[in-house]
């Protein structure tokens, strides 16, 4: 897949992980790998990106004695995945118009 | 390699950025790491999940740019002695112009004091007006003179409608020279940085 197109859906995918409840690096890696692939070197820029942008914001909490960094949807991240929502709807039809490019061409 | 190892090793890869960046980006994979064994997996195998210090070092100097101070601050430099001589030379010419210059800067704020000056002394005077109109008005009214009355209570309901107007007006150039001075500044400013460049 298109490196962009990739990051910025791994964006979306991310703030999807934590919009229902907050949740840490691990568990947001494991809940996305099964539909786009995500390490932790790809996860880290993108929750600083995340973070600056004030989609999200950041705590820290103790578990089993060590620290561990807990992330949490702002209403901005919200708005953003809402927008997202809005845009696929613009992305399938541009699939649908090249789709049917291609199936004239097959005709051809 | 143990994680300890790992954290180690990354810390002096990350030695090049700021202390806290190196620090958040050490803590984060120190998090995954336990996560990893907390799921099962053993330390070596978390700490090759981690990824590659490479890839790391790269994913760092990625979001970098967007850490650092936009604009970087010119660096100032000692004069030479060239520069001296030039400009103690120049000075005959230089401080005239500076001067004048100066007084330009000057003159252009002292105008725009006044304009704004004028244009509210103009509304508070239909104030005045105003007041005066009513007074006099009330006054005929009470000595029995009602179309003496009447002519100044138009007068006084004019001066109100005038000065509304007028303070409208006056607000409206306040508001224009403000964005002007600001423009005027901000390309001074951007004339300024260029140079410097």
């Amino acid at each position: 897949m298109d490196i962009q197109l990739k990051r910025g859906l791994l964006e979306v995918c991310v703030l999807a992980a934590i919009k229902k409840q907050d949740s840490y690096g691990y568990r947001i890696i494991k809940e996305i790998k099964p539909y786009l692939e995500i390490s932790e070197s790809t996860l880290y820029p993108i929750l600083r990106r995340l973070e600056s942008a004030k989609l999200l914001t950041v705590r820290t909490a103790e578990h089993q004695g060590r620290l561990r960094k807990y992330y949490r949807i702002t209403p901005l991240g919200q708005k953003r995945l809402e927008a997202f929502r809005e845009e696929w709807r613009e992305i399938l039809s541009i699939y649908q118009f090249i789709a049917r490019e291609e199936a004239s061409d097959d005709e051809a | 390699m143990t994680k300890l190892e790992f954290l180690a090793t990354l810390e002096k890869a990350l030695a090049g950025l700021p202390k806290e960046d190196c620090k958040r980006i050490v803590d984060y994979y120190c998090e995954m790491i336990d996560d990893r064994m907390e799921d099962g997996f053993s330390e070596e195998d978390a700490v090759k999940a981690a990824g590659t210090l490479e890839e790391i070092a790269q994913q760092a100097a990625q979001e970098a740019p967007q850490e650092r101070p936009r604009r970087k601050m010119r660096t100032a430099h000692a004069l030479s002695g060239w520069e001296i001589t030039l400009l103690v030379l120049g000075a005959p010419l230089w401080l005239p112009l500076l001067a004048t210059f100066a007084a330009l800067v000057l003159t252009v704020v002292a105008v725009m004091a006044s304009v704004l000056a004028t244009a509210y002394a103009v509304g508070l005077s239909l104030v005045a007006c105003f007041a005066a109109g009513v007074i006099t008005a009330i006054q005929f009214a009470s000595d029995n003179l009602p179309a003496q009355a009447a002519a100044y209570g138009g007068f006084a309901l004019a001066s109100a409608g005038l000065t509304v107007l007028a303070f409208a007006a006056s607000n409206w150039t306040a508001k224009g020279l403000f964005t002007a001075s600001k423009k005027a500044l901000r390309g001074a400013n951007a004339l300024l940085a260029a140079r410097g460049k």
